[in-house]
């Protein structure tokens, strides 16, 4: 299955329009002390209107992937080492530097996690979401340009669009800064949206907020999303597919249904736990023993095995993909013929 | 904005009063005595009464400072020396000194500006480390030194330019050419400054979230730096260029010495030698307007350059 040149119109979502596949990436990070593998042999496909959610903690890779996926990792010490990422019938990891600027905010819009420092302090709003229309759209001249914008602001919810076009991040709440990050990267209205934990850095009722409007967004204007997060309530919320990641490669792959009631993986299970429930009574949080591992000196095997409480011998040696159904898949020793070892 | 500047200029009262009380007093703390300076060795007692009488030196101090004040205000004080108003001989030597300070500003800033920002995007290349050599070096040399160095190169060994002296407004050829060495010796401690303060605020700036959204909406790895960085790494260097004029002023002072310019710096230095207090006391004065208003003018700026200040 690749991604086909001609894609059909917006808003009639077909379940077989693959619009982006990323195949077996490799990222690395050169450093001082050895070389990092961020992002280990990841593959994930987006289909055109899914809504797919990355899950894990920081330093699983998450983000590096989808920095790779626009190239912005930063280079050196960042390298993309193998892998392939097909977009629209090319793969972003050969594209030259002048086809990755044409897609980035054009196709592949990005929203930040950091709403306070992700704005440039001495532009105006109105100038930053222009600018993405200037430069993917420069036909559009100064005051369709303008009009625009404002129509961006109306669309995200910030009101007195006409004044805040000529305001500065500063003068904005955190809330309104991560809306005007997400009216920039609609600017073009692109396919694919990047929401890299577009909500952990916002108040609790923001966050619902913000969510809500991503995903009104989404089925308004019939965009893909990745969503990274590690808040497991965000994915239940917003996902239609969900990619568990530890270590820098995925553990766990399936729908959201899947992955919250047939849930295979250790990890995934340890993460579930971890969830505070009303509904039951517990003296104390559930948390999964261990640290991180630090990503220069991952264990052989299922990078997971220095935690899991579940570990066995085999589990030095690198787990096989085991498949439960069409659309998903877990990397663990536990589910391989022979099954638990003696 | 306007309440801002007139508030600022007002300062300046305390100020020049606290500047001409520390200026008078290290004139009087001096030992010597104008009159004597004035006359000579072989001068009677009579003719040096006479003369602490004319310049009434022989007053009690707190009179003698009012009487300063109030004729450095009236525009009446005389240089003893130039037998003439000091307020007119500073002010004609003025130009000179600011068309000198001016020149070499706009060769530190053509210079170290871009300089520091190669050197930031291509941290850690031969670029970036011959030119920070260079820049510790301007940081570490003394102004004269490098003047004399500069006389020695092109006005002696290769005979380009003139030693010293000058030759008119800059925009004329021959004051051009009698104004490179001294506004390029002057110009080497800001020009070295300047371009490490440049080169360590893109570094700063260039890892920014903000640099990543713009480099996410598609902007060119060139518009980021040239926009989106440099726009932000302004604010420090303007304020680093600021700060530094003032010290230019006193470098003035040396590469005026050196160059025979004849510019407030030097007139500043004969009249410390003749011991003419009158002129001293006005060229510190009017100095320290000037680098007041300097100041006043590089805070201004700011507003235009961060739009997190403003002056209400």
């Amino acid at each position: 299955m690749r991604s086909t040149r001609a894609l059909p119109s917006k808003g009639k979502i077909l379940s077989s329009d693959l619009i982006l596949e990323v195949k077996d990436l490799q990222t690395v990070f050169i450093t001082e002390e050895g070389v990092v593998k961020g992002c280990n042999g990841v593959s994930y496909s987006l289909k055109k209107g899914e809504t797919l959610a990355v899950v894990g903690e920081s330093g699983s890779g998450k983000s590096v992937t989808a920095m790779s996926i626009l190239r912005l990792i930063p280079e050196p010490p960042g390298k993309i080492v193998g892998g392939q990422i097909l977009f629209d019938g090319i793969d972003l990891v050969q594209a030259t530097e002048k086809q990755m600027r044409k897609i980035r905010g054009n196709q592949i819009a990005m929203i930040f996690q950091e709403p306070m420092t992700s704005l440039n302090p001495v532009l105006t709003v109105g100038r930053q979401i222009g600018e993405s229309l200037q430069l993917h759209q420069p036909e559009l001249g100064k005051a369709a340009t303008r009009a625009r914008v404002i129509e961006l602001l109306e669309l995200v919810g910030i009101p007195s669009a006409e004044q805040r076009i000529n305001e500065f991040p500063h003068q904005l709440s955190g809330g309104m800064k991560q809306r005007v990050m997400i009216a920039m990267a609609l600017a073009c209205n692109p396919r694919v949206l990047i929401a890299d934990e577009p909500t952990s850095a916002l108040d609790v009722t923001i966050q619902a907020q913000i969510l809500n409007l991503i995903r009104k967004l989404q089925q308004q204007l019939g965009m893909s999303v990745i969503m990274i997060t590690h808040d497991l309530a965000v994915v239940a919320e917003t996902a239609d597919s969900v990619a568990v990641m530890y270590g820098g490669r995925i553990v766990e792959y399936g729908s959201v249904d899947e992955i919250f009631h047939q849930a295979k993986h250790p990890y995934l299970e340890g993460l579930k736990r971890s969830m505070p429930r009303l509904d039951v009574e517990e003296e104390e949080l559930y948390t999964i023993e261990g640290m991180v591992p630090n990503p220069l000196k991952l264990p052989s095997g299922c990078p997971f095995r220095p935690r899991c409480p579940q570990v066995m011998d085999r589990c030095c040696e690198e787990p096989p993909a085991i498949s439960f159904s069409e659309t998903h898949y877990a990397r663990c020793w536990l589910y391989a013929e022979g099954g638990t070892d003696a | 904005m306007l309440n801002y500047a007139i508030r600022r200029l007002l300062l300046l009262i305390p100020l020049l009063i606290f500047v001409s009380l520390f200026v008078f007093a290290i004139l009087k703390l001096t030992p010597g005595d104008p009159a004597t300076a004035l006359l000579g060795d072989q001068a009677t007692e009579e003719a040096i009464a006479l003369a602490r009488a004319k310049y009434a030196l022989d007053e009690p101090l707190p009179v003698q400072y009012v009487h300063m004040m109030a004729n450095f205000f009236n525009g009446d004080l005389q240089s003893i020396f130039h037998k003439d108003n000091v307020l007119s001989v500073v002010l004609h030597r003025l130009p000179a000194t600011l068309e000198l300070g001016l020149l070499s500003l706009l060769i530190a800033v053509i210079v170290s500006i871009p300089v520091g920002i190669i050197s930031a995007v291509k941290r850690n290349s031969f670029f970036d480390y011959a030119s920070m050599s260079m820049a510790m070096f301007g940081v570490s040399i003394p102004v004269f030194f490098t003047g004399i160095l500069l006389i020695y190169l092109f006005a002696v060994i290769l005979k380009w330019l003139p030693a010293s002296g000058y030759g008119g407004h800059f925009w004329t050829i021959e004051g051009l050419r009698h104004m490179i060495l001294p506004a390029l010796s002057l110009s080497f401690v800001l020009m070295a400054s300047t371009t490490r303060l440049t080169r360590s605020a893109m570094l700063e700036v260039i890892h920014q979230d903000y640099i990543r959204t713009a480099r996410a909406k598609g902007v060119s790895r060139f518009m980021v730096v040239m926009f989106h960085a440099f726009k932000n790494a302004l604010i420090p260097i303007a304020t680093n260029i600021g700060n530094q004029v003032a010290r230019m002023f006193a470098g003035a002072v040396l590469t005026e010495t050196v160059f025979a310019w004849p510019g407030v710096g030097r007139l500043a230095v004969n009249a410390i030698f003749r011991r003419d207090e009158p002129l001293v006391f006005g060229c510190v004065l009017l100095m320290a307007v000037v680098y007041v208003v300097i100041n006043l003018l590089v805070d201004l700026l700011y507003g235009f350059l961060n739009p997190q200040i403003s002056y209400d």
